[in-house]
């Protein structure tokens, strides 16, 4: 379905009420009936399971699939571990030495489960016509750690920049044929998690990270297609670089004050967070109410927050306590007349 | 030539040029443990500046790994100065749990604050945690999650030393990401900490 985004962000920025857009898919697959190796494995399952979370929250104001972060680096090879309750992890890495990186090959558009995102888009855009769809996927830097190894990748940004210069140059013009992909298939927009890049020094970050996702939002960001740039690590030195990548929404973790972020991004960008997703699994409703109000209190002037969780939601994370942030923010909308 | 040349090499990473000079300090008479105690100075104004945003975490990592390869050279020389045996603190991340840098920088702040410390690495059966600690005497056990999924492991433990009977035999602490103090309540943790250098704190503040 045809949206055009920034006139959606645009009325979402205009709007009185606070808006809500969680990283949402895997705590409703036990409504749906399929574990988490079956609905990533299966994009007509992903499909029907987002639409399953917007018949369970709608006042979500799109809809997301399953934030299935090993699949680009599986279509370069790597080897991904699947589990019926946990979210997929890697099990290896395919770039040892700045050689292998020099001889990695950009992976064919429908090598490994790639295909499966865009048939969910697909199958999602059936199911799901009245609010934008977005297809998940990695950043830059943190698909170059998870090609080579975190640990080793964030050392040589330091002792052995050139070879990770050389990994995000392939990893971008991956990324940009993925986000093409998801374009083609009809989503309105990715959500590009790039978590690894916050645990950069600035310099390093506009390096390795800015100057590559830039090389994606020039791309593929339109009026047809909206780029959310997350990072959920402490990005309070280096939120101002995520914003110069052009990327028209910036997603924040709660590893940040959600209050002091919005003040150094421009009112036109859409801003969301950052409710602690390990807090909707550990924490009970009157918490999770409690802490949601307290986000939405302290971001109260800010028209462009959207109000989110600060990553992507685990599958065993309580549906209840899900509900609860929907609550805290109804009643905060009440509060202030806002709807 | 001097300890402060040792704590500069360390910091920007240069464990060879770091392990070479420790070598000539040791054999002209440089005390091993004053050695150590610039080390884990230093190590502690590293401590500052991450939270301070002046130091990111590769400078930790590459400034971590030059400490261990000093420690390497160091450690026979401190045993032979110490009067009193280092306690022991066994680390790991709890089985099914693949993430280890969090876990990786607490066990070199650890030894760096003098502690020994037995790294069991990733993915650990609770059962090897304890077969460890009876084994090294461990005055702790610290065990790392990084996934809501797999924070239980940690409850599993606890549990795993009150039904074996050593409960009370040494601290169980516990971190990562997803941890909270609440949870760390709720398991019956002795220990929670927020990050690697408020966890030695904590330790050296309750082992003395």
């Amino acid at each position: 379905m045809y949206f055009n985004m920034d006139n959606w962000s645009q009325e979402i920025i205009d709007a009185p009420d606070r808006r809500f857009l969680p990283v949402l898919f895997f705590p409703c697959l036990k409504q749906s009936g399929v574990t988490v190796r079956e609905a990533v494995n299966n994009g007509k399952v992903m499909g029907d399971v987002m639409k399953v979370c917007i018949d369970e929250f709608p006042e979500m104001i799109g809809a997301m699939t399953g934030m299935d972060l090993t699949i680009d680096a599986e279509a370069f090879g790597a080897k991904v571990l699947f589990k019926d309750d946990q979210i997929p992890s890697l099990q290896s890495h395919i770039v040892e030495t700045i050689d292998d990186a020099k001889a990695l090959q950009i992976p064919d558009v429908h090598a490994g489960r790639q295909d499966l995102h865009v048939e969910a888009v697909k199958r999602a855009q059936e199911l799901i016509t009245d609010r934008p769809i977005f297809g998940g996927m990695l950043g830059t830097f943190s698909l170059v750690c998870n090609l080579y190894n975190i640990q080793k990748a964030l050392k040589d940004t330091k002792k052995n920049p050139e070879m990770i210069d050389v990994l995000c140059e392939k990893a971008t013009d991956f990324l940009i044929q993925r986000a093409l992909e998801y374009k083609s298939a009809g989503a309105n927009g990715i959500l590009l998690a790039e978590p690894t890049a916050g645990l950069l020094p600035p310099d390093y970050f506009r390096r390795f990270s800015t100057t590559h996702v830039k090389r994606l939002v020039d791309a593929v960001q339109d009026s047809s297609f909206y780029v959310v740039h997350h990072d959920c690590a402490n990005v309070k030195m280096t939120c101002k670089q995520m914003y110069e990548t052009g990327a028209k929404g910036l997603h924040f973790g709660d590893a940040v004050n959600m209050r002091e972020t919005l003040s150094q991004i421009p009112r036109d960008v859409l801003v969301f967070g950052n409710l602690q997703p390990a807090a909707l699994v550990s924490r009970d409703e009157k918490w999770i109410y409690d802490k949601s109000m307290e986000i939405l209190e302290e971001t109260k002037e800010f028209e462009n927050f959207v109000f989110s969780s600060g990553c992507d939601i685990p599958p065993d994370a309580s549906v209840a306590n899900i509900h609860a942030m929907i609550n805290a923010m109804n009643d905060f909308n009440k509060k202030y007349n806002l709807k | 030539m001097s300890v402060a040349q040792v704590r500069q090499y360390m910091v920007d990473g240069e464990g060879d040029a770091a392990v070479e000079l420790v070598q000539k300090l040791v054999a002209e008479g440089t005390s091993a443990q004053d050695i150590m105690n610039g080390l884990t100075e230093e190590m502690g104004i590293l401590g500052d500046k991450f939270e301070n945003f002046e130091v990111f975490l590769p400078d930790l990592m590459i400034a971590g790994d030059a400490f261990m390869q000093i420690m390497g050279v160091l450690k026979e020389h401190l045993v032979k100065d110490s009067e009193g045996e280092a306690k022991t603190i066994v680390i790991g991340t709890v089985k099914g749990d693949y993430h280890d840098i969090g876990k990786n920088i607490v066990g070199i702040v650890l030894q760096a604050n003098g502690f020994n410390v037995v790294d069991l690495g990733a993915d650990v059966d609770p059962v090897q945690y304890l077969e460890t600690a009876r084994k090294e005497k461990a005055a702790v056990v610290g065990i790392s999650a990084l996934m809501t999924t797999t924070m239980p492991g940690q409850e599993d433990f606890i549990k795993l030393v009150s039904d074996a009977g050593d409960k009370g035999k040494y601290l169980v602490c516990i971190g990562g990401a997803p941890t909270s103090v609440e949870w760390a309540e709720r398991i019956g943790a002795d220990v929670w900490s927020f990050d690697a250098f408020e966890c030695a704190a904590k330790l050296k503040k309750l082992l003395g």
